[in-house]
């Protein structure tokens, strides 16, 4: 859709262009705002305000069969660990209000540290981690929650991917609030179907497929919704769009990732993202 | 956020273990990671074996900026964390004084090709 990412890029659109568009949108349902039609007016409002967000990132990985390994969240890279790189880089979009991370347990001490030595400035809240990863999205969404935390939207960040541009989440943001939620994606040409004995079997309905990405942003009113729901019916997400999608009808709109935008789970990855932040001319703390 | 007693994270360790997938055994295991001062070296995959290590001439030019820089830097870092927290820093300051010419030696060592990963 082009709409969102000339919204997200600043664009000053004419309302008679976008009238089109606009019709679609008012028929769009919120979650928990099903009763407030939109007019043309509120939604121009809407998309010429500066949402809030509240970032969430999750550094407590699936845990290790390896008890000397560390959390490859903390692993060093170019000067701070890496989570502090996924931190600051959030820290810096300017419609992120707070940054809740949600960490295991026995490594609170430890984050906590981290964080106040390589990101001081940065306003994070820690909470525990549970034992996956969607346990751990509900945890900080609850402390969200129970905080009377306000925001329009939310932003889901694995800790791994280090070298998420502030840009990036920016435009996510703005399409998320505009439309209901916003993933990065990027296209996967060389995807095959496998098959038994890892046969090559043609990809179904011949559908573009893409590598998706975080940071996800979603309403808050959608996250809070659908978490709930999947709480009482023990239902456990991938990740955090296939949960919201499962319980609520957000629409969520792709926009193009960032090929930088690694997640960290192969040791050439830890050298590549040196690499990048190295021309970045990073800071040290 | 505070660090609850917790003491702050130096860069003591020129040698990191942590799971991740391995390229070659294609599934997760334990790999060993080694640093010299901000600059990943090597790693070695302690399943198979696998390693990746930079070999390139920019490595050791890369290493004595990042030493130049970070003791540039020094004072400033040392001052930050004297004001933030003088209790700890003044505690921490006699082993990290006594320890630093070791890690340089590490560091250096790191750096080295022979018998290293």
């Amino acid at each position: 859709m082009v709409l969102p990412a000339m919204i997200a890029a600043g664009a000053r659109i004419a309302p008679e262009l976008t009238r089109p568009i606009r019709a679609v949108l008012r028929c769009i349902r919120v979650p928990g705002h099903e009763s407030a039609r939109r007019t043309d007016a509120n939604l121009t409002d809407m998309l010429s305000q500066k949402p809030s967000a509240v970032a969430v990132v999750l550094a407590g990985g699936n845990g290790s069969r390896f008890g000397a390994a560390q959390n490859k969240v903390y692993l060093p890279l170019a000067g701070r660990r890496v989570i502090s790189w996924s931190v600051e880089s959030l820290a810096r979009v300017p419609n992120v209000t707070g940054i809740v991370v949600a960490v295991r347990r026995d490594e609170r001490a430890f984050a906590a540290a981290v964080l106040e030595r390589e990101v001081p400035d940065a306003p994070v809240l820690l909470v525990d981690g549970g034992q996956s990863r969607h346990e751990s999205e509900y945890n900080a969404f609850r402390a969200i929650e129970e905080r009377g935390i306000n925001a329009d939207v939310l932003v889901v960040h694995d800790g791994a991917r280090p070298l998420i541009s502030p840009d990036l989440v920016s435009r996510l943001i703005g399409v998320a609030y505009a439309v209901g939620g916003a993933i990065p994606a990027l296209p996967a040409p060389d995807v095959v179907a496998l098959g038994e004995e890892g046969l090559i079997e043609p990809v179904m309905d011949d559908a573009p497929v893409a590598r998706v990405q975080t940071p996800q942003v979603f309403r808050t009113g959608a996250v809070l919704t659908a978490y709930h729901a999947a709480a009482r019916e023990g239902f456990i997400g991938t990740d955090t769009a296939s949960c919201v999608e499962h319980f609520t009808d957000t629409v969520v709109q792709t926009i193009p990732g960032d090929d930088r935008n690694i997640k960290v789970t192969y040791p050439q990855d830890l050298f590549t993202a040196e690499r990048v932040l190295a021309v970045t001319h990073y800071v040290m703390r | 956020m505070g660090s609850e007693g917790h003491a702050a994270p130096e860069w003591t360790a020129t040698v990191y273990l942590a799971e991740l997938s391995c390229g070659r055994c294609a599934e997760p295991s334990l790999h060993e990671l080694r640093y010299a001062g901000r600059i990943l070296v090597a790693s070695r995959c302690t399943n198979c074996g696998a390693t990746l290590r930079r070999a390139d001439p920019a490595l050791w030019i890369e290493y004595l900026e990042d030493l130049l820089q970070r003791v540039r830097t020094k004072p400033r870092r040392m001052a930050t964390r004297a004001l933030r927290n003088p209790r700890r820093f003044f505690s921490e300051l006699p082993k990290s004084m006594l320890t630093k010419p070791v890690h340089l030696a590490e560091e250096f060592r790191t750096l080295l090709p022979i018998g290293k990963v």
